[in-house]
């Protein structure tokens, strides 16, 4: 498919500097990588811009399992995607953003549906909490103001 | 909420950067808030004035209406929801609670109630589901003219006489576990649009609150029933929608007949025109229930106490009023014999 001569190996290089070696196939499961590719646009390094490494390595082990266990048993595939989702939050959004930048759509449907599922079922103060960098205190003040005015007599 | 959403833009020291608006905004309404339910996304919409902002796009809501209740996906009930106030939020709103019984347990006093002519249509969006399984949506408008002329009894039906809709499960009808297993598992929903006012309100209390098996036909018939305030206090209608359920030739179920109808407490079936007021009514002004399900038995539960109470009372003043007969018989009864008594002692002295 490309002309390079570094036998369908690519290097990735992060926006702090570091250098990833990953086969073409892997890195080609980003849709933006593709088309620099197929575009013939991309000297053997490419520059990630926005993505730092500790995240391009876990999108790149997300990419090569993906790729590897294309034979697999899809279950397979189920738990190992579940195990990577299940991160802290800020790498989570940071995964969302890189993904989205760079197109890989597996990893962005997987990253999503978790994100989806944790705040499915909960309530307002707990997405506040949670998701919002809310602390209890605000909560507090802000439901005890709510209710004062709610407990007014309108008529 | 608005003393809430102030707070959002100080700086969070400790959790900087950890919360979701870190992530883009277009990857958060596409991405994340479709996958949401709509309990969810309510709460999500609440919380901050950019999710609020992101999660008004009405396709988000359409998804969930048309996944909920696939009968709203009919073009002409979309039509219709797209001319309520913020279209399929407003319609969720709107019928997603059950009605609440418990508010007021009176009606407003007919001077005050305002006499708007009833709209020519009734728009009902029905479905049924056997667990997460669809069985039957359908989407109904009823001419209410024909009903008012006639002044019939005041009863919607969705099906035709003759036409069935088979269950998605094997049941076994004649078994007796049939009649709990409906009850567990079936729930319907039928939600009433007011084409005029541009509302709709949800009338089942989507588990049955009781199953009956007719003892002739062996019909199973399972009613949902929504209290009502009555005209007077301590009096309350019910708004009964009724699946009927036969067996079929080659085993497994079907459904019959699928009908909404408005009761009071004895059962007796109100006319269209009260009926259609009712309804409307409560439509409007019906106040919808905060938080979880399960109120609706409770509801219905009362209703039937009520009804009891209500016919003690009633026994009791008979009894009453049989005792006080009694006693004035007696006492007419001792009284003329005291007089007969009394003249012929009278009599027998003068002699």
């Amino acid at each position: 498919m490309s002309s390079s001569l570094e036998k369908n190996m690519l290097i990735l290089r992060s926006s702090d500097g570091e250098e990833f070696i990953v086969p073409e196939v892997v890195a080609v499961m980003s849709k933006a990588i593709k088309n620099m590719v197929e575009d013939e646009c991309a000297s053997n390094t490419i520059p990630v811009p926005n993505v730092d490494a500790n995240i391009l390595a876990m999108v790149i082990e997300f990419c090569k399992k993906h790729d590897e266990s294309e034979a697999e048993a899809a279950s397979d595939l189920k738990t190992f995607d579940s195990e990577f989702v299940n991160r802290g939050q800020e790498a989570l959004y940071d995964l969302i953003t890189a993904a989205n930048f760079r197109d890989v759509k597996e990893l962005l449907d997987a990253l999503c549906q978790n994100v989806a599922e944790m705040i499915k079922g909960k309530s307002v103060h707990h997405i506040r909490i949670q998701f919002l960098g809310y602390q209890l205190f605000e909560i507090l003040t802000s439901n005890f103001i709510w209710n004062i005015w709610c407990d007014r007599d309108f008529d | 909420m608005d003393t809430a959403d102030s707070l959002t833009t100080v700086d969070h020291g400790g959790g900087g950067g950890t919360t979701i608006s870190a992530v883009h905004p277009d990857i958060l309404q596409t991405h994340i808030l479709t996958r949401l339910d709509g309990p969810t996304l309510a709460s999500a919409a609440s919380t901050s004035s950019q999710l609020r902002a992101l999660s008004s796009q009405d396709h988000l809501w359409r998804y969930i209406c048309n996944d909920k209740w696939p009968s709203t996906a009919h073009p002409r009930v979309r039509r219709l929801i797209s001319s309520f106030p913020s279209a399929h939020r407003s319609f969720i709103s709107d019928s997603f609670p059950s009605l609440d019984h418990r508010h007021p347990l009176r009606r407003s006093p007919p001077n005050r109630r305002h006499t708007s002519p009833p709209p020519s249509q009734l728009f009902s969006a029905v479905d049924l589901h056997y667990q997460t399984k669809p069985v039957l949506s359908k989407a109904l408008a009823t001419e209410t003219i024909t009903g008012l002329m006639l002044g019939a009894d005041f009863r919607i039906d969705l099906l035709d006489p003759k036409e069935t809709v088979p269950m998605p499960v094997n049941l076994d009808f004649r078994d007796d576990t049939c009649e709990s297993d409906l009850e567990e598992n079936l729930t319907l929903s039928w939600i009433v649009i007011d084409p005029v006012r541009n509302r709709a309100a949800n009338f089942s209390s989507f588990r049955p609150v009781s199953v009956d098996r007719n003892w002739l036909t062996g019909d199973i018939e399972l009613r949902y029933v929504t209290v009502l305030p009555g005209d007077r206090r301590g009096e309350v209608l019910q708004c009964c929608a009724i699946v009927t359920c036969g067996g079929r030739e080659g085993g497994g179920l079907h459904v019959r007949e699928v009908s909404l109808q408005v009761e009071d407490m004895e059962g007796k079936n109100l006319g269209w025109e009260e009926s259609l007021v009712i309804l409307l009514e409560a439509v409007e002004g019906g106040k919808r229930r905060i938080g979880k399900r399960g109120g609706e038995k409770e509801g219905y539960e009362m209703c039937l106490k009520m009804k009891k109470e209500r016919s003690e009372r009633k026994k009791r003043r008979q009894k009453r009023l049989e005792v006080a007969s009694i006693a004035t018989a007696v006492t007419i009864f001792v009284a003329f014999w005291v007089f007969v008594v009394i003249r012929i002692l009278q009599f027998l002295h003068l002699v």
